[in-house]
């Protein structure tokens, strides 16, 4: 019994040991700062002088006084909506397509990651040139059948969906992931579906996905952090909000409160809201997951 | 076994680690030149070709005397503002900054900033208060102290294409005094393409920030916090601006404006392809076109007042300020600096560097210099900018601590309005409205505006 | 549709797949053309023209001298071995550590593992620009202002976003053969390197090569952290030519593609650790 509970608390301190690192990290790097940016987000803080306790004043100007606020959070939902799902249909399909051991494939492989590579400051120009309305290629594309493209980042519905566009296009990321995911699925279940004599689509249904359900909920779980928090790519087309603030991103808005209208302590009230948003949401979706994802082994 | 040689590898690898770390983080350091004299640190936001213009000024400081030492150091734009404020509250400033304009007076507001004035000495505070451009003391000011001196204020005025008007049958020498005629000069430049598209703008009113200070007014809030917003003046620009697209179409112009091939900080700007006849821009253009394009030919004119109620050569200057922070180390080292770029000790010497750079002289004395004057020659087109820098029309953006806010405000307005979303008049409405109800809510949270 | 099945496959579905790859293709290696193609173009040539179709992809004539001029405008072997230094070392802390903290989330039971889990899941979720000035303040206190270190000693404390990913790879491996090493007595840590490490090749490839990438692209930290040019990094200096007034586009351009390429090798490389997966190192 007792050399039992020994062996018991000698494994909690080994799960502990392991754990450390990212302990210590939390403890020294991020305990603080999570909790100085409670306190900000209670005050009234320009960062230029002391800040001063001012209760729930920032959060109920949030809610109920600032249009703007609501208004970009519903900008980032639609973006959540549209793009995270693309995100994951689009990474999978590419995977899967690079999955298959055909000769060259390691050069489709780097060709397909590139646009996560190229810098920001070429990405968003080239993107610029393609979507002019007059000698852009996709109006061009468009033109040919008889189409007349609109004016993409100078108009109130269509630069939201540009910056979708843009966001799917470096889909790269997430391919990767899925790729290593499709790796490390062993052989031997392939092996013995074949002898079962099951065709492609079945272990494509029975196998592939089923193993690859820890990456997917790992992707949704990033996808829909990166959507809520969206930001580089709306500051360097449309640092101001674009058209009609139609692609005025909810964290857009907040960098524009906290560094350029030095707000900080209303950003940081800004920034809990985002961050409960957030939590509620993929703390639903880590409930499901008992339901859907497959952890082999 | 097996595992207490892996661990063994483990360590050996996280020593080497240590090692590595330890022997670069110090890294690499800059050496000084001159290590005995005291450092006065800036920070500017100057890069490429600019940098290196800004070194030399730098450099000629160095050599000038033997106290101090100017240490710079280029703070690409996205990261300056962020670097800059968390190098003050982390107690770790620079001794002289260069900063965009809107953010001074917030800064100023919160006692951020070192009065200038407390840095000069009695004569040169009655000689810099004198000497300066009304407007470009006016920008620096905040409560009736000084924070920023602007080297390079930005100012705009028209660009106007001579072959195409030729080709118009309109005489550049002729150029319309009025904006009305301005106007109807545009309507002849147009060029449509076979669908009817507009493939060349003649003139493009926008802008209304900028150019309500032609109308008579400009977005202003008064020392007692009374508002010149929705005004008459402004309403009248702002319908100037909306009634001349609507001629040409809503849509029209905004497919044409998003097709330019316009990139900013590159040399592709539509004016040097002859995609606009005449257009407005800032004075840095004038150098632009000297590196890129010395073949066309060009005129810039101050835009045209309107008939009724305008006041010529009107114009919002903003630009570089250039700012001490409170808590810098060296800030009499920091104002010598400045003292000698700006020019108000020896004018004709400044000339040499604001020309370096293609920009605006804080002072009329540095305007006259023979340096300047000479160099003026070269570059003649250049004059229209002194012109407005010496207007009374030529204003600057109001001191208050949420200008970025304002500004903002007043660009979504515009953008409404030229979309025809909203009329100018419920636009403007909005506009204060919105102003209104931000700056109740900085009153109940205790802001001192 | 199964891996490592190709060589197999009918001709038409081969065919189908190549012409799947090539047409996906296209808009994959547009930004590459089109950066390298300006990057070899004059600034009137790229402007000049006004047109932008396929054939406008390809210089003529070829100005191969924004190459020279963009390497000449920074100290580029001095900027390299920064990003070097930093790259690597934020690569091996942000992996090891990771790697062994998933683990311990992964594969060993404690009292409060599911609640620590999802503390650390949340910390992702707080935006960074409203930690930025508190991170700022204590590494300034702690005396680290001015140096690498805040710049790679977080990467020492494991990163939530690789834990995560890791602890969804390691909780998918067998467990038959870690219980099998656990009743001979070897110890978790013996488990992890021998069995789980090897196993995970793709995932630990991935990692790295995100962290590289990150820290190669990473232009505001060095920015802040940093008061010395001498010990700024590639990305601050691609930002150099990205110039408010009037810069030089081509040269941009060329300095963009001298950043890129290193990267792009770097991961044609890696991605062969993606092939030699489970597949070939044996699991069954």
């Amino acid at each position: 019994m007792s050399t039992k509970s020994n062996h018991k608390a000698k494994q909690y301190l080994t799960g502990y040991l392991f754990v450390s690192p990212w302990l210590i990290g939390f403890m020294a790097f991020t305990v603080w700062p999570f909790f100085q940016s409670i306190y900000l987000s209670f005050t009234r803080y320009n960062i230029v002088s002391p800040a001063k306790f001012v209760g729930l004043a920032n959060y109920r100007m949030l809610l109920t006084q600032d249009e703007l606020f609501w208004k970009s959070a519903w900008v980032t939902v639609k973006f959540a909506i549209i793009s995270v799902p693309l995100g994951i249909i689009a990474g999978i399909s590419l995977a899967l397509l690079l999955n298959i051991n055909v000769k060259g494939i390691t050069v489709f492989r780097t060709i397909f990651y590139l646009p996560s590579i190229v810098p920001t400051v070429a990405t968003s120009v080239l993107f610029i040139w393609i979507l002019n309305p007059n000698i852009g290629l996709i109006n061009r594309a468009l033109a040919i059948v008889g189409i007349r493209g609109p004016s993409w980042l100078n108009t109130a519905p269509w630069a939201f969906y540009s910056l979708v566009l843009m966001a799917l296009w470096g889909v790269g990321g997430s391919m990767i992931i899925y790729l290593a995911g499709l790796k490390d699925i062993p052989v031997h279940l392939y092996e013995a579906a074949t002898i079962d004599g099951a065709n492609a689509l079945r272990k494509m249904r029975h196998i592939t996905l089923p193993m690859m359900t820890p990456v997917i909920f790992f992707n949704l779980i990033m996808g829909i952090i990166g959507a809520f928090q969206y930001f580089t790519q709306a500051y360097v087309i449309t640092p101001n909000g674009g058209p009609q603030d139609s692609t005025y991103f909810y964290s857009l808005y907040l960098y524009n409160r906290a560094w350029k209208y030095l707000d900080m302590g209303y950003a940081s009230a800004m920034a809990w809201m985002l961050f409960l948003v957030i939590i509620v949401l993929t703390g639903l979706v880590f409930r499901t997951q008992k339901k859907w994802v497959h952890y082999g082994g | 076994m097996l595992a207490s040689k892996k661990l063994r590898s483990w360590v050996v690898l996280g020593v080497i680690i240590a090692i590595t770390i330890v022997v670069f983080a110090s890294g690499h350091s800059t050496p000084r030149k001159y290590p005995e004299r005291k450092i006065v640190r800036f920070w500017h936001r100057w890069q490429g070709d600019w940098e290196k213009q800004v070194q030399k000024i730098v450099d000629s400081f160095n050599q000038s005397q033997d106290k101090y030492e100017v240490v710079a150091v280029s703070v690409p734009g996205s990261g300056a503002d962020a670097k800059f404020i968390l190098g003050v509250i982390g107690g770790d400033p620079p001794d002289l900054m260069s900063m965009g304009s809107g953010a001074v007076p917030n800064m100023a507001a919160n006692g951020f900033l070192t009065p200038l004035e407390t840095l000069m000495t009695p004569d040169e505070k009655v000689r810099f208060f004198k000497d300066s451009y009304p407007a470009i003391r006016d920008i620096g000011m905040y409560r009736g102290s000084c924070y920023g001196v602007t080297i390079g204020a930005d100012l705009m005025a028209l660009y106007v294409n001579v072959k195409q008007l030729r080709e118009a049958g309109l005489d550049p020498d002729k150029f319309p005094k009025t904006l009305e005629e301005l106007q109807d000069w545009g309507l002849k430049l147009n060029q449509y393409d076979s669908k009817g598209n507009l493939k060349r703008l003649g003139f493009l009113l926008s802008d209304i920030n900028y150019v309500s200070h032609y109308f008579g007014g400009g977005f202003n809030v008064l020392p007692g916090g009374k508002l010149e917003l929705n005004t008459p003046q402004n309403l009248r620009a702002l319908e100037a601006i909306v009634n001349y697209r609507k001629k040409l179409g809503f849509e029209n112009v905004l497919r044409f404006q998003a097709g330019l091939n316009d990139i900013e900080g590159a040399a592709s700007w539509a004016f040097m392809h002859g995609d606009l006849s005449i257009t407005y821009d800032g004075q840095w253009r004038v150098e632009e076109l000297r590196k890129f394009k010395p073949e066309l030919e060009y005129r810039v004119y101050p835009i045209p007042p309107p008939k009724v109620g305008g006041t010529p050569l009107g114009a919002l200057v903003g630009g570089n300020y250039m700012i001490v922070p409170i808590s810098a180390k060296q800030k009499s080292g920091a104002w010598e600096f400045l003292k000698y770029w700006c020019g108000l000790d020896n004018p004709d010497r400044a000339a040499t560097f604001y020309n370096m750079g293609g920009w605006l002289p804080y002072s009329p004395a540095v305007a006259k210099s023979p340096t300047f004057q000479k160099w003026l020659k070269g570059d003649s087109q250049f004059q229209a900018f002194l012109d407005i820098l010496a207007s009374p029309n030529c204003k600057a953006p109001p001191p208050i601590a949420n200008l970025q806010f304002l500004t903002d405000l007043i660009n979504r307005a515009e953008d409404q309005a030229t979309r025809g979303a909203l009329s100018p008049k419920q636009a403007l409405e909005e506009l204060e409205h919105k102003f209104k109800e931000e700056s109740a809510k900085r009153r109940a949270l205790g802001y001192d505006d | 549709m199964t891996t490592d099945q190709g060589s197999k496959l009918p001709l038409p579905t081969k065919l189908a797949i190549y012409g799947a790859l090539v047409v996906l293709s296209i808009p994959a290696l547009l930004p590459l053309l089109w950066m390298v193609s300006t990057s070899l173009k004059t600034n009137a040539q790229i402007f000049g023209s006004g047109d932008l179709n396929l054939k406008a992809l390809i210089p003529s004539p070829l100005e191969t001298s924004n190459y020279p001029a963009a390497l000449q405008n920074m100290p580029f072997l001095l900027y390299l071995r920064n990003t070097l230094l930093l790259g690597i070392c934020t690569v091996i802390g942000a992996v090891v550590s990771s790697a062994v903290v998933a683990y311990g989330f992964a594969k060993i039971e404690f009292p409060g593992r599911n609640t620590l889990f999802a503390v650390m899941i949340a910390t992702m979720a707080l935006p960074g620009q409203v930690t930025m000035i508190p991170i700022f303040s204590l590494f300034r206190s702690l005396g680290w202002y001015g140096s690498y270190l805040p710049l790679i000693v977080p990467a020492f404390t494991a990163s939530a976003y690789y834990v995560f990913l890791l602890t969804q790879f390691f909780r998918t491996l067998p467990t038959e053969m870690s219980e099998a090493a656990r009743v001979d007595g070897a110890t978790e840590w013996t488990i992890f390197i021998r069995l789980v490490i090897p196993l995970s090749k793709p995932a630990l490839a991935t990692c790295a090569l995100f962290q590289f990438i990150g820290s190669w692209n990473d232009f505001l930290g060095p920015l802040l952290y940093l008061n010395d040019p001498a010990k700024y990094t590639l990305a601050y200096g691609l930002q150099q030519f990205v110039s408010h007034y009037g810069g030089f586009f081509a040269q941009l351009m060329a300095a963009a593609t001298i950043f890129t390429i290193p990267i792009i090798i770097l991961f044609f490389f890696a991605q062969k650790t993606f092939i030699q997966g489970i597949s070939t190192t044996g699991g069954k």
